[in-house]
């Protein structure tokens, strides 16, 4: 999985930057660089914008949310949490920004190995989610069941794939979907499928992807989480992401974000 | 348009240009060398991540967090030990064919002199590429109430003594600011008199508890001021080159560390705004000279006292 692919560097056009939620925003948009190439891109890579705020200093990461070759565009889900993705909130149709990927290694799961893959994502946890979705439809068709777990309606992001026949919603308030945590949803699925070969990919919490990996452990699942840390570089060179896990010393941003959940020693997480 | 000659020498060290990374904020060199449009062999020097004699798995998170307009980070000496560099990131390093400086951080004197003799051994044939020593006095001496070495003049000196006589490579002292502004000139002089043939300066200023982290080093903009202030007071104090470093962002920041009497600079926290900042400020750097009819970097060379 080691990624040695040149990463870019340049200026990105926005296309749109459609507001989701009371506060995720869906941004979409065009690399100038030409080589910049789409096709390359795994599920569970990310980009970096350069920071918007005048007194930032680090590189902003995101995941990729999703591609479209047909547009030549890609797209980041982001929830406004400070000034960095206020004025991003604020970036309008045709404006430039800079970033620089794809980063980090993305993950696709080998079709021929699973019954079934099973997506578990919790708040805006569910933008490396979109894209996976949609490349593991490609081949198994019907053989996904997505899993999204929000605190409230209000911040449920309207998603196309939500429409599907294999999708389970709940929220923490009972607001929406089923009542409860997503988690406690998706280990009642899980006690269900006792026995068949199912992999895991999840990306929320911290404390809501341990769980889910525990479930997973329980149950004989493969499982892979997608972390997501505090960078400065993104690239691997400041170290500032790298934690302990079993298998030594990774950085989040260079190793991962996606990692065998059974390598992950949570409490390493900060 | 005059012709434009960035090229500069430190204790016999040549380099193409003045700017280089400081060390810590480039690793050794991988990843840069992955970034479109980054070419190593462009830089004046590559500096690697600090090396310790036993390979350490640093801090736990967190690790960095802004602060300031700048950052603070803990990341506490991560690397694979000095023999894994010298076995595997030196030869990497060394393929660009700019000069290499290891960045060494020992708990003990003799754990400085042990990393300085075996880089000395290291020879590097074809083309051969010198390896200067970058010692950095920050740590905490384990021998002496984990005061850091750099804080104490004697104990500096002690240190670059001890590498001095292990090695003949030059030596380029990486001074702490952690000290009293009335005490760094002392501590410049007595790093000169034990054998330095640089100071670099500053390392990162020492907080405590900002955004979970304890003790940390704070970079980036918000240290430009001091770092000038204290580079200006060791110009005066020695008369070996000085790479400055702190909160260089612009050509405007590299001009002014230059004029503040640095030979050469390094771009550390500037590196994560921008992968792309130290190949812009090269650029950036000779077309300023030419604008100004610069034609060498002695004309800039502390012309601001």
């Amino acid at each position: 999985m080691e990624n040695k692919a040149k990463i870019r560097v340049g200026l990105a056009t926005i296309c749109s930057n459609q507001q989701k939620t009371t506060d995720v925003f869906e941004l979409v948009l065009q690399a100038e660089n030409q080589d910049f190439d789409l096709t390359k891109i795994d599920p569970g890579q990310f980009v970096c914008l350069a920071p918007l705020a005048q007194e930032s200093s680090m590189a902003r990461p995101f995941s990729i949310a999703m591609v479209s070759t047909f547009h030549n565009t890609f797209s980041i889900l982001y929830k406004v949490v400070g000034e960095n993705t206020k004025l991003l909130s604020q970036l309008k149709k045709g404006d430039q920004i800079k970033f620089w990927g794809p980063l980090g290694n993305g993950f696709i799961p080998d079709p021929d190995v699973y019954d079934e893959v099973w997506l578990v994502g919790g708040g805006i946890g569910i933008a490396p989610l979109c894209f996976m979705e949609k490349v593991v439809a490609e081949y198994q068709e019907g053989r996904t069941r997505i899993f999204y777990g929000s605190r409230t309606k209000d911040d449920v992001i309207p998603l196309t794939f939500y429409t599907g026949e294999h999708f389970e919603i709940a929220t923490d308030d009972g607001s929406f979907g089923v009542n409860g945590f997503i988690t406690d949803l998706f280990g009642s699925f899980a006690d269900e499928a006792r026995g068949q070969n199912i992999l895991v990919i999840t990306c929320g919490p911290n404390i809501m992807m341990s769980k889910v990996a525990e479930i997973c452990a329980k149950h004989n699942f493969d499982c892979y989480v997608i972390l997501e840390r505090i960078m400065a570089c993104g690239i691997g060179a400041c170290l500032g992401c790298s934690i302990k896990t079993k298998s030594g010393m990774k950085r989040i941003c260079h190793d991962g974000p996606v990692f065998p959940a059974e390598e992950v020693i949570w409490n390493e997480l900060g | 348009m005059n012709s434009v000659n960035l090229a500069i020498e430190i204790a016999g060290i040549k380099m193409q240009n003045p700017i280089m990374p400081a060390s810590g904020t480039f690793g050794f060199g991988e990843e840069f060398a992955r970034v479109e449009g980054f070419d190593p062999r462009k830089l004046g020097a590559i500096v690697a991540k600090g090396a310790t004699l036993e390979p350490r798995i640093g801090n736990p998170q967190p690790r960095i967090c802004e602060h300031k307009g700048g950052m603070v980070n803990s990341i506490g000496l991560e690397n694979p030990g000095i023999d894994e560099v010298l076995a595997t990131k030196v030869p990497f390093m060394t393929q660009f064919g700019v000069p290499v400086i290891l960045n060494i951080s020992g708990f003990s004197i003799n754990e400085f002199a042990t990393m300085a003799e075996k880089v000395n051994a290291i020879v590097i044939p074809d083309p051969p590429i010198m390896i200067p020593l970058e010692i950095n006095i920050s740590c905490p001496n384990i021998h002496g109430g984990k005061i850091p070495f750099g804080c104490d003049p004697v104990i500096a000196s002690q240190v670059t003594s001890a590498v001095r006589q292990a090695t003949n490579l030059p030596i380029i002292v990486k001074l702490t600011p952690n000290v009293s502004p009335d005490l760094i000139g002392a501590i410049a002089q007595a790093v000169e008199a034990a054998g330095a043939d640089a100071v670099s300066l500053i390392n990162t200023i020492k907080v405590e508890n900002v955004g979970g982290i304890k003790v940390g080093g704070l970079s980036g903009r918000p240290i430009k001021a001091t770092a000038l202030k204290l580079i200006k007071i060791v110009r005066q104090a020695v008369s070996i080159p000085i790479i400055g470093m702190g909160g260089i962002y612009t050509v405007f920041d590299v001009v002014e560390f230059l004029q503040a009497g640095c030979q050469a600079v390094a771009v550390g926290t500037a590196n994560f705004f921008d992968p792309l900042v130290m190949m812009e400020l090269i650029d950036g750097l000779e077309k300023y000279c030419q604008e100004q009819g610069i034609e060498n970097l002695a004309q800039i060379h502390g012309a601001k006292k």
